[in-house]
């Protein structure tokens, strides 16, 4: 199933990485390099998963991006993969209360991605979700 | 030349050339290389010291010679004198521009030792001395407290040793400056309460973003500047903290209210980073300079290195005629000075491991479709 997938990451060449990971599939792809344009393209092009980094420039960082969409009912149903370097336990616990549906830690596994987001296009299937329109 | 000697030739702080008769180079140690660029084989780079080699050569000039190299014009004290081997001469000049960082950097951290710790030592002795003639309990508490002042002066040292020694210090703990802020203040209250010094907070109910760092060490600096503050401050002005956000960077802003800047802090003798104390140095010995330090103590040294390891800064903006002294502490918001290469290294490896069940898993789904169009 064709995923509309927002990746929200400040390193090109992470962000590349994952493009070309998912480029496997026939997914529609977007991107942004900081945490305010990622939550502005959230808004505008409503993507069914978002693969979010924790530590970006702005004047929101992946934890308050994540939590600023879950609290907004419109937008809470966007599966969002909180990408990031930090994986301390307590970091995962605040990545999971900001709402986050997963936790990929750098460097991270593109198989694993792979795996995770089919899951997310499962679920959303079986949801009768899959078509939300921009 | 063989290895043992090389060693021992690099191994010179003094750029150390050796020339024959011609002044044509035969060997020239690490720092020579540095200084002067030789090139073995070729004549030395400044015609100069070639001719006064020949001087020395035709007994014209007496050895040692001393001797100015120029190398791009910039002049650098040399001597030129024969080594016991026949036919050849060293040209040995001292690397000024380390010698000079060296100098300046002992100077620097002498100053800084002076502000912080001559008024302490003095009065811990000061203490001592009474305690011989008046063994009591008051005296006894004085001495402690300060003891503790002391002792918290040379944990500075060992600290600002730490931070210049390049200690790993930046972590990635996410951090609200907020929380900092209180802290700090709740730290240094007392500080601040006995001095009369009234604290106005703004911007510290927005919603800011994190920042990314070393919680104790981000910490530490905040701690040191309104410690600062503590110390140097107008007893009884207004002290205005501030928090912002540019976008790309969280700004904590310290700014006083008309008194919190003497007259000491207006010829600039407040803060003097590291590498400019030229200036701070200059000021002191003009004639009735005060005798005791009143420089920047190791705090702001401390600050400042702090903000650079994580990849921010602390600039100072002071008010041309209003006395008003504002520091300002960024931080870019976002991840700190990070070794992204070496993350980029590490995930390449892990894709690059992938990589191969990636493809595997690629052919099974395109069969059908291969099967089907055929």
């Amino acid at each position: 199933m064709s995923m509309r997938i927002l990746i929200v990451e400040d390193q090109p060449d992470i962000r590349q990485l994952i493009r070309m990971t998912l480029e496997f599939g026939s997914h529609e792809l977007h991107e942004a390099d900081n945490g305010d344009d990622g939550y502005r393209l959230a808004r505008s092009l409503r993507p069914q998963i978002m693969l979010l980094d924790i530590m970006m420039p702005g004047s929101m960082d992946g934890l308050q991006v994540c939590a600023k969409l879950k609290r907004d009912p419109e937008f809470s149903d966007i599966r969002i993969v909180l990408l990031t370097a930090r994986g301390q336990q307590t970091d995962i616990a605040a990545g999971l209360e900001a709402g986050a549906d997963a936790y990929l830690i750098k460097p991270f596994s593109p198989l694993e991605l792979m795996d995770k987001i089919d899951e997310f296009a499962a679920q959303i299937a079986n949801s009768g979700a899959g078509g939300n329109s921009p | 030349m063989n290895p043992q000697m090389k060693d021992l030739f690099d191994a010179l702080q003094d750029a150390v050339v050796i020339v024959d008769r011609e002044g044509v180079v035969r060997h020239a140690n690490q720092t020579a290389l540095a200084l002067f660029q030789p090139e073995a084989g070729k004549p030395f780079p400044d015609p100069l010291i070639v001719r006064r080699v020949a001087d020395l050569v035709a007994g014209i000039a007496r050895s040692p010679l001393n001797v100015v190299v120029k190398r791009d014009k910039v002049p650098q004290a040399a001597r030129i004198l024969p080594l016991p081997l026949p036919g050849l001469y060293a040209i040995v000049a001292r690397d000024a521009g380390a010698k000079t960082f060296y100098e300046t950097t002992l100077k620097n951290f002498h100053e800084y030792l002076r502000a912080d710790l001559a008024e302490p030592m003095q009065r811990f002795a000061r203490r001592l001395d009474l305690l011989d003639e008046r063994p009591d309990a008051a005296e006894v508490a004085k001495l402690a407290a300060d003891g503790r002042l002391l002792a918290e002066r040379l944990q500075r040292i060992e600290r600002l040793a730490e931070l210049f020694g390049g200690s790993p210090l930046v972590d990635q703990e996410r951090l609200q400056f907020r929380e900092m802020i209180e802290q700090a203040l709740n730290d240094a209250a007392p500080t601040l309460a006995a001095r009369g010094i009234e604290v106005f907070l703004d911007g510290l109910d927005a919603e800011l973003p994190p920042v990314y760092g070393s919680r104790a060490w981000l910490a530490r600096a905040l701690r040191e500047l309104l410690d600062n503050v503590g110390r140097h401050a107008t007893p009884k002005s207004n002290l205005e903290i501030a928090l912002r956000c540019t976008g790309t960077h969280v700004i904590v802003s310290l700014r006083n209210h008309g008194q919190f800047a003497g007259a000491h802090l207006r010829t600039k003798t407040h803060f003097v980073p590291f590498g400019e104390a030229a200036e701070y140095l200059d000021a002191r010995k003009k004639p009735g300079a005060p005798a005791t330090a009143k420089g920047p103590g190791l705090g702001l040294a401390i600050v400042e290195q702090i903000m650079q390891l994580h990849g921010g800064h602390l600039n100072v903006v002071e008010g041309s005629n209003d006395g008003v002294v504002e520091f300002n502490l960024e931080l870019a918001t976002g991840a700190p000075a990070r070794d992204t290469q070496a993350l980029g290294i590490e995930q390449a490896k892990r894709y690059a491991h992938d990589l191969a069940t990636l493809v595997g898993r690629m052919r099974p789904a395109q069969t059908p479709a291969t099967a089907k169009s055929a």
